[in-house]
């Protein structure tokens, strides 16, 4: 007989339960609300819950720093598999392999071979679905369109049926209508014949939908177009990111990229590694602000709290109680709320500035001077920026952030 | 694939509380209730205030679900809230006179009866007047893995402690419930089957 054998656990009666569950209901309804059409964030949380975390914050020392598993990944043999999640349905192909995270509270479902079709029911008011496939991004937000990627991660195309269809690649962002496609061989939009873009909300047949799946090809189907500039999670569409958003950046606003290709190497920070087309275009120069900004940060400890206050809160605890790796891990996670979710560059600064004393050789050091750089680069480009960029440049000469920081520090 | 399938499971559940939708979030709460209920239960040794523990974990999980990313399964994330709040109600429990605590006598299981029943009941006091004696973090690992049953990589991951620092901690309570239990013959009899402090699991 162990000892769980000897303490066993009375049950609560079910009327209490039933009490207990409806009160847990009510009070978790506001969090759950869905956030506003222009919220970055879901601030509509329960005063209750925001006090409940913040006196969890208070009480507890050693905060649990969770660790950084792999996203789920799934292959499959020779069969087609379906799978339902929810307001979506995947279907993959057989001999396919791809990953699903949830990012910001939205599904990210990463395809690294083979081909994934989905059918994503209505997401307003929500945080965006994303398919990516290689080095391109797609977030879908009120379309029906296919993604069709070439076997060894090579050519990527984006065909539109109706709505319209963000394509992020190497920080570029790529408006593509109904009726256009997007290659990522040259980067360009161009018209496609036969394509239906009359009749917005009719949806595919099951003959197509196979169709695509045979020719390798994955879709989207969202029978809804939201206003694409007030969607969260804009600065999210570079691969391999877990960043949710940066409010602190364009506040909202879509990059009006044009459509081009920027570059052959995926940001840093891809861990895929997905080969990407070498016979792109360079990118301009110019507009250095937008290259640092869409730029991924690298993702910190999360931790919980309703608010991003709180969460800085917990964070700062988790400082002060910690050492180490611990603490040099929630340093940096303080100074990237800060600076993301708070918009409190200053501190994030200052947050920054204590890394770098205490933990000079630290596991974030990158993620660290990238950030600073970031910061000090988020206006003019001036000698703090300049020096910033000098000192990220000289450390990671041979990186995608490498040569963004080399044009900064080389700017005039 | 049964563990892709759970992941999922959690993923398009979350995705659906996140939705707004109520029934949803009843299901979360369904799914997730006795596990959350059992460990606090072992961990503190009382049904006292379990209610308004549940909701606070509950409120909490419901509260910070925007931040899940899905790094951990949704059950070790809310287990390691759970955990959180068990703690804190150890410091509350601490600050209340002696006699409040194991008020309830509702440790043991309804079928043992008469002498038996009051025997079990006075070890299992015993056992929790002991791991009030311990450090919280002592009394949270020892009682996860020991009464709760949870493998020591599993106490670690929810606690968010080393592997090493939690068998240290397992350890240690033991060693410190066998010193206790040599004056004890009560606690001592109850704990007969533990394993010593050199044991391994």
């Amino acid at each position: 007989m162990t000892l769980g054998d000897r303490v066993p656990v009375p049950p609560l009666a079910p009327e209490r339960l039933e009490r207990l569950e409806q009160r847990i209901v009510a009070a978790a309804a506001p969090a759950l609300a869905r956030p506003a059409k222009h919220a970055l964030w879901p601030w509509g949380l329960s005063l209750a819950s925001a006090a409940a975390a913040a006196l969890a914050v208070l009480a507890l020392r050693p905060v649990p720093t969770p660790p950084i598993v792999p996203p789920l990944v799934v292959s499959t043999d020779a069969r087609e598999t379906i799978i339902e999640l929810g307001d979506a349905t995947l279907a993959a192909a057989p001999a396919t392999r791809f990953d699903v995270v949830r990012i910001g509270g939205g599904i990210d479902v990463r395809l690294d071979h083979g081909a994934v079709r989905l059918d994503v029911a209505p997401r307003p008011g929500r945080p965006p679905l994303w398919v990516r496939a290689g080095d391109v991004a797609v977030r879908v937000v009120g379309t029906a369109f296919t993604v069709a990627r070439a076997p060894g991660g090579g050519e990527v195309t984006v065909e539109v049926e109706h709505g319209v269809v963000e394509v992020h690649r190497a920080g570029a962002t790529a408006p593509v209508s109904g009726g256009q496609q997007w290659s990522s061989r040259d980067g360009t939009v161009i018209a496609t014949a036969g394509t239906d873009i009359t009749s917005p909300g009719a949806d595919r047949s099951a003959a197509a939908a196979a169709a695509a799946i045979g020719d390798g090809r994955l879709g989207a189907d969202d029978r809804h177009t939201p206003d694409l500039a007030t969607g969260p999670a804009l600065e999210v569409a570079v691969l391999g990111s877990r960043d949710a958003h940066t409010p602190g950046g364009s506040g909202g606003a879509i990059d009006r990229v044009p459509p081009r290709a920027t570059g052959a190497r995926p940001p840093h920070g891809d861990r895929r590694g997905s080969a990407a087309p070498t016979d792109l275009p360079p990118a301009p120069a110019g507009d250095l602000h937008t290259r640092i900004r869409t730029q991924p940060l690298t993702a910190a400890v999360a931790v919980p709290g309703a608010t991003a206050v709180d969460r800085a809160a917990e964070l700062r605890t988790l400082v002060a109680a910690s050492r180490g790796a611990e603490a040099a891990t929630a340093l940096y996670g303080l100074a990237r709320t800060q600076h993301v979710e708070l918009g409190r560059h200053g501190d994030a600064l200052r947050s920054l500035d204590a890394y770098l004393t205490r933990f000079p050789s630290g596991a974030e050091l990158e993620a660290v001077l990238w950030l600073r750089l970031r910061i000090l680069c988020r206006g003019t480009i001036d000698d703090a920026c300049r020096a910033a960029a000098h000192t990220y440049a000289t450390r990671y000469a041979d990186t995608a952030r490498g040569d963004i920081a080399d044009l900064v520090k080389n700017s005039r | 694939m049964t563990t892709q399938v759970a992941y999922l499971e959690d993923i398009v559940l979350v995705d659906r509380c996140l939705d707004g939708q109520e029934v949803a979030a009843r299901d979360l709460f369904r799914r997730h209730r006795a596990r959350v209920h059992g460990s606090l239960y072992r961990v503190l040794g009382s049904n006292t205030d379990m209610e308004d523990l549940l909701q606070e974990v509950f409120v909490q999980v419901f509260g910070s679900l925007r931040s899940w990313r899905a790094e951990a399964s949704l059950a070790t994330w809310i287990d390691r809230i759970a955990v959180r709040v068990a703690w804190r109600s150890i410091g509350r429990r601490r600050a209340r006179p002696p006699e409040e605590e194991l008020g309830d006598h509702d440790a043991i299981a309804p079928e043992v009866g008469g002498s038996r029943a009051v025997h079990a009941r006075e070890g299992v006091r015993r056992l929790y007047a002991a791991l009030a004696t311990l450090s919280p973090s002592a009394r949270i690992a020892f009682a996860l893995h020991e009464i709760d049953g949870r493998p020591l990589a599993e106490v670690a991951t929810v606690t968010g402690a080393s592997l090493t620092a939690t068998k240290l901690r397992v350890w240690r309570a033991r060693r410190a419930l066998h010193a206790l239990a040599a004056a004890d013959p009560v606690l001592r009899e109850f704990l007969a089957d533990a394993p010593a402090p050199g044991g391994a699991r």
